[in-house]
């Protein structure tokens, strides 16, 4: 038998033909992909967290639940679904973008952006000059000299840097300053600091930590810390910036865990110390 | 005649071949071009994500003001909460333009300037954030460069004005920035890696720190997952993450002059890395994550590569007897479902004359009984329900179809109904319309 002929050759469209294949295939890719997530995150992680939860899947899987006897299966679906909508949104923008790339008028700019050298293009090559390979050379040199010598000194140099977070050992224990407020019934609460002490977030308890309470020197400037705190909160929820309750008192807590045997998440403090305890003006 | 191949390079040579290649080969300026997009890119973006509320830090109490380094030299403040929001958007415009390739050298170095002002402000309440300080960097070194010499709107707009553009050429000078780059990202890894050992030396990966660690951020920070429990069940996992950790993170340099395996594993090592701080920790390093992406992985490669991957479908050509109107639906249907174009869909009551010429094999009686599909490059052809299940691979919404057809039921009951419908196609086609001969 002989082989098969080759097909016809190319014509004059081709290159049409292949930005508009290329584009049907990039919209193929993205729906069926789009519809695969949407099937695994509607149907099969919530099983699987249900099934983790009720403790019928593999026992590992089950030791992931173990805030179950506090937290509600709705809890963790719930959190599931925010985090699913989140990833959801980010594929559904990097679709977008890669549809739009794909789209053939947009494809035939990009080439024409970027003709890529070779011997056909009659490209060139250039050198560096001295001059230039010694302006290159001084820049990096200030760069990693600045690193080096942050190193050196052991500080922060921002933006140079010895990177030594979570360098030091982590002992079973540990303590953080926390705020807490109180509202005019008396009752307490620990509030969300992204959301609550705009525009600190998480900022806020490490710079709390900062002043490393009981150190005398600093207790003067801790209470300022925590009444700016507070006047922050009440500023902005009188701007109606977010909405928490009315501000009556302020109070800073340290809490102090044991991480062994290891807690369970949520789990309160082994102790609780105020060290702060003041009443708002208003 | 004297041998043309290159003598084995040893220890050193080899070691400064690498590094002086990785930042000095002469490349594209059509590559920094669009790593200078995906830089300004991200610092646009992060500027969206990590700068919310930023006219809000003039409120701050003076009293949580602890300046940085930087704030300190230069005896910076904060300003006025218009003031704020002006330098924001001033700083958004510029990264934009940078990204563009338009307004040169001075807008870029603008970029770099205010970057440190608009990064670098929140930092000076009590908390030091590291990944600006390398989005930072990469500002100064594209400020340095020739970062719009190649797929930029300037680079366009000389050419079309008939004025010298560069994109064509090959030069280290491409190349540098790139590299620079990706060095001031490993460094700042590997600082850290290394800021470990000096610190606590090997007790940070052979004692329970970073399980305890693990378990400080279940009360500081949300993660995603709750490994405590798991390591009950594996007591030597959090060893062996802190271990890779210190790893990956001292290693991470290599990943400049790395090649092929290896790179692919320091690569995928690094992001499980910092994927692994976002799961376990809650900590989202953003800015390192983006970064690595961004100057690690070749997109433009990978985005054409992937537009390209339909190549990996074999191609079909497909011979159906064109008087026959469910063939002729059928085909129709099969063609619009074709989305990577893999199929050659061709009527052989029509094209017989062009079908006894390619495939000399295709028996017209045998053809005109049952569909026939021929794979390019091959001298036989498939019959019948074979032919669809041979075909079915090269379109992937047939997959779920094609998989399910290799089970002996499902196969036996296919070919049953095919030979059904083949043998009695002419009795409840159908209409067609007319032929047209060429």
């Amino acid at each position: 038998m002989s082989r098969a002929q080759s097909p016809m050759p190319p014509t004059a469209r081709t290159d049409r033909a292949e930005y508009s294949s290329s584009f049907t295939a990039t919209l193929a890719a993205v729906t069926m992909s789009l519809a695969v997530w949407w099937m695994t995150s509607r149907l099969l992680v919530p099983a699987i967290i249900t099934a983790g939860y009720e403790g019928r899947a593999f026992s590992q899987l089950n030791a992931l639940f173990d805030g179950r006897s506090s937290h509600p299966l709705t809890e963790y679906l719930a959190d599931w679904q925010g985090l699913a909508r989140q990833a959801t949104w980010m594929f559904i923008l990097l679709s977008a973008v890669l549809i739009a790339l794909s789209i053939p008028v947009n494809q035939r700019l990009i080439d024409r952006l970027s003709p890529v050298p070779h011997t056909g293009n009659r490209a060139t090559v250039e050198l560096l000059s001295r001059w230039r390979k010694l302006q290159i050379g001084v820049l990096m040199t200030v760069m990693l000299g600045g690193h080096a010598v942050s190193v050196v000194l052991g500080a922060e140099l921002w933006p140079f840097s010895n990177y030594s977070m979570y360098s030091s050992l982590q002992s079973d224990s540990f303590s953080m300053n926390q705020l807490v407020v109180v509202d005019s019934t008396g009752a307490e609460y620990v509030l969300d600091e992204e959301t609550h002490f705009l525009p600190f977030g998480i900022r806020l308890p490490a710079s709390l930590n900062n002043f490393r309470w009981p150190a005398p020197g600093d207790t003067v400037r801790l209470r300022r810390a925590v009444v700016a705190a507070g006047a922050l909160y009440e500023k902005q929820r009188l701007n109606a910036i977010h909405d928490g309750p009315p501000l009556s008192r302020i109070r800073l807590y340290t809490w102090t865990w044991k991480l062994e045997p290891a807690p369970e998440r949520g789990a309160k403090p082994e102790s609780s110390t105020l060290v702060f305890d003041y009443a708002i003006d208003h | 005649m004297p041998s043309t191949t290159k003598p084995a390079l040893k220890g050193n040579q080899w070691l400064l071949e690498r590094v002086n290649s990785a930042f000095f080969e002469p490349r594209s300026f059509v590559e920094l071009g669009w790593l200078r997009v995906l830089v300004y890119a991200t610092a646009l973006l992060l500027s969206f994500t990590l700068l919310g509320h930023y006219a809000l830090w003039a409120d701050v109490d003076e009293v949580f003001w602890q300046p940085v380094f930087v704030f300190q030299l230069f005896s910076l403040s904060p300003h006025s909460p218009s003031a704020l929001l002006f330098l924001l958007w001033s700083f958004r415009a510029l990264l934009l333009l940078a990204m563009l390739g338009t307004g040169g050298r001075p807008i870029r170095f603008a970029a770099a300037v205010l970057s440190l002002y608009v990064f670098g402000l929140p930092h000076n309440f009590g908390k030091v954030d590291h990944g600006d300080a390398v989005v930072i960097f990469c500002l100064v070194i594209l400020a340095f460069s020739d970062a719009d010499r190649g797929f930029s709107i300037r680079s366009v707009w000389l050419r079309t004005r008939g004025l010298p553009s560069t994109p064509l050429r090959l030069s280290p000078e491409a190349r540098w920035p790139v590299a620079s780059m990706q060095l001031m990202l490993t460094v700042a890894l590997a600082e850290a890696g290394f800021a470990k050992l000096r610190t606590s030396g090997f007790a940070w990966i052979t004692t329970d720190n970073l399980r305890f660690v693990i378990e400080r951020h279940a009360f500081t920070h949300q993660p995603l997952l709750n490994l405590s429990q798991l390591f009950e069940y594996v007591p030597w996992l959090p060893n062996a993450f802190a271990g890779g950790t210190v790893a990956f993170e001292i290693l991470a340099p290599l990943l400049i002059i790395a090649r092929g395996p290896m790179k692919v594993i320091l690569l995928v090592g690094v992001l499980g890395m910092l994927a692994g701080f976002s799961a376990a920790l809650g900590i989202v390093a953003l800015q390192f994550d983006l970064l690595v992406l961004v100057l690690f992985v070749p997109w433009r490669s990978v985005l054409a590569k992937s537009l390209r991957a339909r190549r990996w479908l074999p191609r079909y050509t497909i011979l159906y007897d064109g008087s026959c109107g469910i063939c002729a639906k059928t085909m129709r249907l099969v063609g619009g479902i074709d989305v990577f174009k893999r199929l050659e869909i061709v009527d052989l009551v029509n094209q017989w004359d062009e079908v006894t010429r390619r495939f000399p094999f295709v028996s017209l009686d045998r053809a005109l009984v049952d569909l026939h599909a021929i794979r390019q490059g091959e001298s036989r052809a498939t019959a019948g329900f074979d032919a669809y299940q041979s075909f079915a691979r090269s379109v992937p919404l047939f997959w779920p179809i094609w998989f399910a057809s290799y089970a002996p039921v499902i196969s036996h009951v296919g070919k049953r109904i095919y030979r059904y419908v083949a043998d009695h196609r002419h009795e409840d086609g159908c209409e067609i319309p007319p032929i047209v001969r060429s």
